[in-house]
């Protein structure tokens, strides 16, 4: 039995789960704009540290993110908030983003960025494909006037903006954040393994 | 014939966890999206649920301030905060939108302890994680079990975090810096409590059975 790998799976998965159900709840039922978004980076970050706390040690840094994601989507259904379901689509499509790119070989700093920004643009990709479940081709129109209107970009000075502009922008900031996200999961495992006075590469 | 027993139990445990979870999800969907008095269908259907599925919760529904929260979610629209949307009508009139959107209020509050007690009631750890070793495999199941006990520890370790970086003057100044520190000493913890997990796990693993004269008594 790989303990070490399922005490990782365990003990981080709860941790993002207690996030999930305390303030993902909260923002979720106070409809913040992008709360997706931001809940996204934070699952990012726990992902990447748990992946790079266990590959220095034991070599089972596979299949890590994906695990945590399934034990937190696990916990949602028992916060009690609207658009769960949703959430742990959310969960778990954004922790297959981060294990598609960190699967193939050790990963270095550039690869962690990478499946950052590939994680990061997960909610935009998954909103863009419940609009387009929902409304076929108008789902890009659609996006326009629920990122104007129902998320506040109107108040950003977009009310005039193009569907296509506002797309890029929502695109461009979601992979930038994505990145900046992947970067502080590296340097934040790095500065917790010299902490606790473990090898680090 | 005892496996097959088993297998039949899980699959039922399964098939339940995720009708009460459809059930909880549609309803408070509904009762978040309806006004009235459409909105007394999924209040009516989460009720039922719970008399179907875990008949013992019912009496938690009896409860006085239960009620008397369902009474004030009625009362204060109609004699407080007067109509919806109407804030030129004098305070203190009962008018019929501000009683409905009071109704509309206590059925929302209604329906959501219905779905959190028939939750609560139906998903125990065991049964969760019985459900997830059918589905996604034994590892996976035993972490999730795990991380379902550990949240109290976690939410703890949390708290205690927080106290500290307040104790040591919280963010007021050098707020980068203090929430690197706060993060890095959050990610230790988490790590060290890996550690402990791990720990605990080796020793509850059973030897391997190395004595060859040691035989497997079969029932």
């Amino acid at each position: 039995m790989q303990a070490r790998w399922i005490a990782v799976v365990a003990v981080f998965g709860a941790v993002w789960g207690a996030t999930e159900m305390s303030l993902g709840a909260l923002l979720r039922n106070m409809a913040i704009p992008m709360h997706g978004s931001l809940m996204a980076g934070i699952g990012i970050v726990i992902m990447l540290v748990a992946r790079r706390t266990l590959t220095t040690e034991d070599r089972y840094g596979r299949g890590v993110c994906l695990a945590i994601g399934v034990v937190a989507a696990a916990m949602l259904p028992m916060s009690v908030s609207r658009g769960i379901g949703p959430a742990i689509a959310g969960i778990l499509f954004e922790a297959a983003c981060l294990e598609i790119v960190l699967w193939p070989a050790r990963a270095g700093a550039w690869r962690y960025v990478c499946s950052g920004a590939l994680a990061g643009l997960s909610p935009l990709l998954q909103m863009l494909a419940m609009l387009l479940v929902q409304y076929g081709a108008a789902a890009v129109s659609t996006f326009r006037d629920v990122f104007l209107n129902k998320q506040g970009g109107a108040r950003l000075g977009l009310a005039e903006a193009t569907a296509g502009t506002v797309l890029t922008l929502v695109a461009v900031f979601s992979l930038i954040y994505g990145m900046v996200c992947g970067l502080l999961g590296w340097s934040l495992a790095r500065r917790i393994l010299k902490r606790l006075g473990r090898p680090h590469a | 014939m005892v496996f097959g027993a088993t297998n039949t139990k899980t699959t039922r445990t399964t098939a339940r966890i995720g009708g009460v979870l459809i059930i909880g999800a549609g309803c408070m969907t509904a009762v978040l999206t309806l006004t009235w008095p459409l909105v007394l269908m999924p209040t009516g259907a989460a009720i039922a649920a719970i008399y179907v599925f875990y008949r013992r919760q019912t009496s938690a529904l009896l409860n006085k301030w239960l009620w008397l929260g369902l009474t004030l979610a009625v009362v204060l629209p109609v004699w407080i905060v007067g109509p919806p949307g109407d804030l030129e009508t004098p305070r203190g009139g009962t008018t019929l939108p501000a009683l409905f959107t009071g109704l509309t209020a206590a059925a929302r509050v209604l329906t959501t302890v219905s779905v959190m007690l028939l939750i609560g009631g139906c998903l125990s750890p065991a049964g969760v994680s019985r459900a997830l070793a059918h589905i996604c495999g034994k590892d996976i199941a035993l972490a999730c079990a795990i991380g379902v006990n550990l949240l109290p520890a976690v939410l703890e370790m949390l708290r205690r975090t927080a106290l500290a970086m307040r104790l040591r003057g919280g963010f007021r100044r050098n707020r980068i810096a203090n929430l690197k520190r706060l993060l890095v000493a959050v990610g230790v913890q988490t790590v060290r409590l890996t550690e402990d997990v791990a720990e605990a796990l080796l020793l509850a693993e059973p030897p391997p059975n190395d004595d060859p004269d040691r035989t497997e008594t079969t029932p």
